[in-house]
């Protein structure tokens, strides 16, 4: 399990991550998603232990992670833009790796070698950003991680290569009790894959929960009036109107499903329908709340 | 999932270490045959030469060549050491370079080695790519000598540019820890090897033309190159190659760069664990080698500057300058070079003016040190100008060990080493009265920086100055040596040259002629009669070389009446110059100008001219 407490980082003034706390749990598959610049990449290299933090900790298996050999052994970071020397192949990579994880698996390196198609001797340099990201994938399952972090990961992947890898992703964590975080602004893919969801803001988690309750927090809702009642029709709502055309509504609603319906059917609406709401359109619907974006 | 049993740490590190070396294979394999190249294979082809013209004495010929420090060390000694520096920077470069790129901090980051390891067994990468093949052509160069006289030397050789070259590896890696900047190591990699002598020898060479009694002889070569591992080769080789302390000199060159390596790779791995990753690829993670490299370029381009524009001041005015508006333009010029000098490092080292307003405190810290400096260096060094031992606390006292013969005021003043205490008191009292008229010379309590005037004192000949040196080793067995390079007006040297010329009597009066080693009739530079005790064969200007000891007898004759030697050098006619032993087989050497005094002893060397009327000797 992976626990932050009161994680800050600084970039001189800039404060990246703002006393964070968070647990993430052993087999699951966290969407790390937010505005730009709210420090998802920073939180990734922080776990990673690229970063050191500037307050605060980051335990994993009961663990201060930070310059913690044991347990960077478990875990494996892939950054949004992974290196590569000018002569590096995969089999060099793989050199690399071998002698640093323990848990190096050769022969599931050699599998997935053929299950990605790019080749064992040829430059990743040279290679389009996809393939060097499926490099970077091939190196990282080899070394069968406890934990995995990885940044911008769907940034480039074509929707085969997208769908081998999320295969992959359950597999490893169904078989092998694996955690991965992603993060990622792609947020149909985070919500295709992801148990759970870290909404970020200026270092800041502003949502944290799982994709079903996160989703369910808000509700996307049509309605029309043949004749519009009197006053405020939304009174006592936390509402956000998306479109408003006559007596025709369509509103971002967050709340309890079931009091919201109550209370809007209680307006006699000639038609509402409740629609079921993206992640896109949750996501839209914090940051606008928060101010981001206006 | 059943994970196989966690590496250790230093499996790791080893790993890492091996992959490293792996990595950079090819860079490595050039650099290898470079070097072999360089040295070696040149040794090697004169070897075949020789064995291929089948000639013993041509191999002797190379052999001897090598062994009196010839062409086959000179060349290890002179071109091995520019391979090595270029290389081992290379090599460190390519290993700190994780601490500059993002995307590789991001790679090296994340991987599962703490940053102590994964920094040392980089370092170690580099150091053993960088000096292996300078030790391995190194000793197959010195085996290929066949010569087991030759064989230390270029081993000591190869041993001292291994070191230099550990200490270039080491101060790169503190460096590259202190820069987020690849281009910011190479910059102050370059201005640290070229600032620290130009400030070190300026440190010198300031004082020297101010302090009465310092010297620019008092630059050490080591010294020069303490903290310039791109010079240390050659200053380590060339500074000690002719003597005979050879080895012991080169114990302090290799016990320095090992111990500074250990210390600045200590010091950098103590950064390196408290280093931000984010420092990558942004200025400076540690100002500390900005600190270092800044206060050396200020101090040495801003007195260089202040010193330049009291040169053209006093050139372009032409009613010359006081030293009131010297000190004025020097210490102005000292703080428009500071400004300069810092302006442009500021710029270099942060692409731009940004924050410059707070390195004006880093120029003030330097501004302090250097007034401080030229007050003290100017003022006398807290009595250093003015200081003589006093006669009491003084065992011996030497005069300038450059030269055999040296002349104060027109007077030969015999280089030699002097106990007698008549004698000590002699030189003190010559001595007060220089460090009286230098400090004479000051105004205000301070002395004039521009008139450097090494013509004072000259020694052996008219055309070939020497700086007075004397060198006084004290009964608490610490040494004090000044060395005058200007003139500070004439002195009184005749109480000096009295005790010298009354000690000589005695000792001519009292030493057994067997214990003479030469005596040399000269007159006009020509020797008319000499004796050898030594080599009798080279004797060939004088039949009857035992009458030539009576000369001795006939010189304490001629100076019955008083109690010290004549001397009436302006008057000479001939020149006796005797040397001898005393029991403990100390040397010691007389020299006294013959004139008409002389009357016996003149009569005698006439007399024995006679007598060598076979020898052709044309006087």
């Amino acid at each position: 399990m992976i626990e932050i407490k009161k994680l800050t980082k600084k970039f001189d003034e800039t404060i990246a991550l703002n006393d964070m706390n968070c647990k993430i749990y052993d087999g699951s598959i966290t969407g790390l998603t937010g505005s730009n610049g709210s420090g998802k990449s920073t939180l990734l290299r922080t776990l990673s232990g690229v970063y050191a933090p500037d307050g605060g900790e980051i335990i994993i298996d009961d663990e201060l992670a930070f310059d913690n050999p044991s347990i960077k052994e478990q875990c494996f970071f892939i950054s949004d833009f992974p290196y590569f020397y000018n002569d590096s192949t995969l089999r060099k990579m793989a050199d690399l790796y071998r002698g640093l994880y323990s848990t190096w698996d050769e022969e599931y390196f050699q599998k997935l070698c053929s299950l990605f198609p790019i080749g064992n001797d040829k430059k990743i340099i040279n290679m389009s950003k996809g393939m060097q990201r499926q490099a970077s994938l091939i190196l990282a399952f080899s070394t069968r991680p406890k934990y995995l972090f990885l940044d911008e990961i769907f940034d480039g992947l074509d929707p085969v290569i997208r769908k081998t890898l999320k295969s992959l992703l359950i597999q490893e964590v169904t078989d092998n009790n694996m955690t991965c975080i992603i993060a990622s602004h792609n947020l149909r893919e985070i919500d295709d894959i992801c148990d759970n969801i870290i909404l970020l803001h200026a270092g800041n988690v502003i949502a944290k929960d799982d994709t079903d309750t996160i989703k369910n927090r808000i509700h996307k809702i049509q309605l029309a009036f043949t004749t519009m009642p009197e006053g405020d029709i939304f009174d006592g709502l936390d509402v956000r109107i998306l479109n408003h055309l006559g007596n025709y509504y369509s509103v971002m609603i967050k709340g309890n499903e079931k009091e919201i319906m109550d209370k809007l059917n209680a307006l006699n609406p000639a038609f509402i329908e409740l629609l079921p709401a993206t992640l896109e359109e949750v996501f839209i619907n914090e940051m606008e709340g928060i101010g981001y974006g206006k | 999932m059943e994970n196989k049993k966690t590496l250790s740490n230093k499996q790791k590190a080893i790993y890492h270490f091996e992959w490293t070396l792996r990595k950079y294979r090819p860079v490595f394999i050039a650099y290898c045959i470079l070097m072999f190249m360089v040295f070696p294979l040149v040794e090697l082809c004169l070897l075949m030469l020789s064995a291929k013209r089948n000639s013993g004495y041509r191999l002797f010929f190379y052999k001897e060549r090598l062994s009196t420090y010839g062409e086959g060390i000179f060349l290890h000694a002179a071109a091995t050491p520019i391979v090595a520096f270029i290389f081992s920077t290379v090599f460190s470069l390519l290993c700190f370079s994780y601490l500059h790129n993002k995307r590789l901090t991001d790679l090296y980051g994340s991987l599962p080695l703490n940053r102590k390891t994964l920094f040392l067994s980089r370092y170690f990468s580099a150091a053993t790519m960088s000096i292996v093949p300078i030790l391995v052509n190194g000793i197959i160069g010195a085996l290929l000598t066949f010569d087991t006289n030759t064989m230390p030397n270029l081993l000591m050789t190869t041993i001292k540019i291994s070191v230099a070259t550990l200490g270039n590896v080491s101060f790169i890696a503190f460096i590259s820890v202190c820069c987020g900047l690849t281009i910011d190591t190479i910059v102050s990699t370059i201005l640290l090897n070229a600032m620290y002598p130009l400030f070190y020898t300026i440190t010198i060479v300031f004082p020297s033309f101010v302090l009465p009694g310092f010297s620019y002889y008092n630059l050490h070569a080591n010294l020069f190159t303490l903290f310039c591992p791109a010079g240390a080769p050659y200053t380590g080789i060339f500074s000690s190659i002719d003597g005979e302390d050879f080895f012991d000199k080169s114990f302090f060159f290799i016990a320095w760069w090992c111990i500074i390596s250990i210390i600045v790779v200590a010091l950098a791995t103590i950064l390196c664990k408290k280093r931000k990753a984010e420092a990558a690829q942004s200025g400076f993670a540690f100002p500390v080698v900005e600190i270092i490299i800044k206060f050396f370029t200020c101090f040495t381009g801003g007195l260089a500057f202040g010193y330049f524009v009291v040169f053209v001041f006093e050139e372009i005015l032409s009613f010359g300058l006081g030293l009131r508006s010297k000190y004025f333009f020097l210490v102005s010029g000292f703080a428009a070079g500071i400004m300069i000098i810092n302006f442009l490092t500021h710029l270099i080292f942060h692409k731009g003016i940004e924050n410059f307003r707070s390195s004006l405190k880093e120029c003030g810290v330097v501004f302090i040190f250097g007034i401080s400096f030229i007050v003290i260096v100017c003022t006398g060094f807290f009595g250093y100008d003015a200081y003589v031992p006093n006669a009491d606390d003084v065992q011996s006292v030497s005069f300038s060990e450059e030269c055999e013969h040296f002349y104060l005021n027109g007077r030969d003043i015999l280089p030699v080493e002097y106990s007698d205490r008549d004698s000590i008191n002699a030189i003190i009292n010559v001595h007060n009265q220089i460090a009286h008229n230098a400090t004479s010379t000051k105004y205000l309590g301070f002395y004039n920086f521009t008139d450097f005037d090494p013509s004072l004192y000259n020694c052996d000949t008219d055309y070939f100055y020497y700086p007075l040196t004397l060198k006084y080793h004290l009964k608490n067995g610490k040494n004090v040596k000044r060395i005058y390079t200007t003139n500070y007006g004439d002195v009184d040297s005749s109480a000096f040259i009295d005790a010298l010329l009354e000690r000589d009597l005695n000792a001519l009066k009292t030493i057994p002629k067997d214990n003479i080693t030469t005596i040399n009739v000269i007159k006009s530079d020509v020797p008319i009669l000499r004796y050898y005790a030594t080599t009798p064969e080279f004797v060939d200007y004088s039949n009857n070389t035992e009458e030539l000891k009576d000369l001795i007898d006939e010189v304490i004759k001629d100076c019955n009446d008083t109690s010290k030697l004549i001397y009436e050098p302006s008057k000479k006619v001939y020149e006796l110059n005797i040397n001898y032993e005393d029991s403990q087989y100390n040397s010691y050497y007389v020299s006294i100008p013959i004139s008409f005094s002389y009357s016996n002893t003149m009569k005698k060397i006439e007399y024995l001219k006679t007598l060598n009327t076979t020898n052709d000797i044309d006087d």
